[in-house]
């Protein structure tokens, strides 16, 4: 069993007296405490200190009137801008606490928007289609098109013959 | 029609409610009962009455416009004490900033010569009153540096954790733990200093 102390030991044991250890090293930390004199001590010692440090923080009273100070603060947070800030504060916890929804909901009209724009798209084509047909009509060729709704598709005849 | 309100029998967290809604009445008793306070734990980590005073009063106003962000995971005075806190930190970190620092300050910083020393924890308090402590206490933070003055007030008065240390002065876990090492010892050895003189005084 190691009877010395170095500095590594001694963060160690400070750690284990300010509670950051898990269990697996606060258990390690407590055995060498008991088997170690020196570590003992110094974790004892420190133990003593921090409490006298805790139970002893120095007082001060705030060296201004209250009225002072409260017309400081309210001078600032009368201002316009603050409750501008608020908004900006609230909408944002509002944005974190709903940020799945939103980002769900902002996906869903995406998507939304693009099948509607695919569809407006699609319609403009038989526009196109339409106008093409025009043409090839008035070339002597024979074309045909149609949207068939049930089966969600185009359909375009040609008729060789004309050819 | 405004029901009246006794703003002073109020609890913190009603106060809050009220306050979000923009009632400045109960914004000031809050300020009112949690001035001395934070005014405390500014001066304690900056050491100066001028800046801890705009460093209140901007902690103040900062939590004003930030009460929406208040979910009541702490107590209003542990989160308004962080804002201060952050605002020290902040301060010193410019005053670091804009200050050459000298060998022997670095030197302090990782403990300096005391690192090579013996452990001693003598018994800083021996003899002395409570008032009397308390002075003793001030008396040694004022000469700690503001390293590691700001890491012993955030952990031992403030009952910060490692991690919660780290992030607020932008260092490792590692750093906060031979800071507060450092911080205690020298803290140690300037209170027992500090009670032999006020001891030879009387």
């Amino acid at each position: 069993m190691k009877k010395t102390m170095n500095f590594k030991d001694q963060l160690k044991i400070q750690a284990w007296i300010d509670n950051e250890l898990d269990e697996k090293e606060s258990l390690a930390v407590k055995a060498m405490v008991e088997s170690n004199s020196d570590a003992k001590k110094f974790a004892e010692s420190l133990r003593k200190f921090n409490s006298l440090l805790t139970k002893n923080e120095p007082e001060y009273k705030f060296p201004i009137s209250q009225s002072e100070l409260w017309a400081n603060i309210k001078k600032e947070i009368n201002h316009p801008q603050p409750r501008v800030l608020q908004f900006y504060y609230s909408s944002l916890h509002w944005l974190e606490s709903k940020l799945i929804p939103v980002a769900i909901a902002a996906s869903l009209v995406i998507i939304g928007g693009a099948y509607l724009a695919l569809k407006f798209t699609h319609n403009k084509s038989t526009v196109h289609l339409a106008s093409e047909e025009s043409a090839a009509l008035n070339l002597g060729i024979n074309v045909l098109s149609f949207y068939a709704p049930k089966q969600e598709m185009y359909v375009v005849w040609v008729d060789t013959n004309a050819y | 029609m405004q029901n009246w309100v006794n703003y002073s029998e109020a609890s913190d967290e009603d106060l809050v409610a009220m306050a979000r809604e923009g009632n400045t009445n109960a914004f000031e008793e809050l300020v009112v009962r949690h001035k001395d306070k934070l005014y405390g734990r500014a001066f304690s980590m900056l050491r100066n009455e001028e800046e801890a005073i705009d460093v209140t009063q901007d902690a103040w106003i900062k939590a004003w416009k930030r009460l929406a962000q208040f979910h009541g995971d702490s107590s209003f005075s542990t989160w308004i004490t962080r804002i201060v806190i952050n605002l020290c930190v902040d301060k010193l970190r410019k005053q670091k900033r804009e200050q050459t620092e000298s060998i022997e300050k670095i030197e302090e910083e990782s403990g300096g010569v005391e690192r090579f020393m013996e452990v001693i924890w003598p018994n800083p308090s021996e003899g002395l009153e409570k008032t009397e402590l308390r002075s003793v206490i001030d008396k040694a933070l004022a000469q700690l540096s503001n390293s590691h003055r700001a890491v012993l007030i955030m952990h031992e008065f403030q009952g910060m954790q490692y991690k919660e240390i780290a992030k607020a002065m932008g260092c490792s876990i590692g750093t906060v733990m031979s800071r507060l090492f450092y911080a205690r010892r020298k803290m140690a050895s300037l209170m027992s200093k500090l009670n032999n003189e006020e001891n030879h005084e009387f």
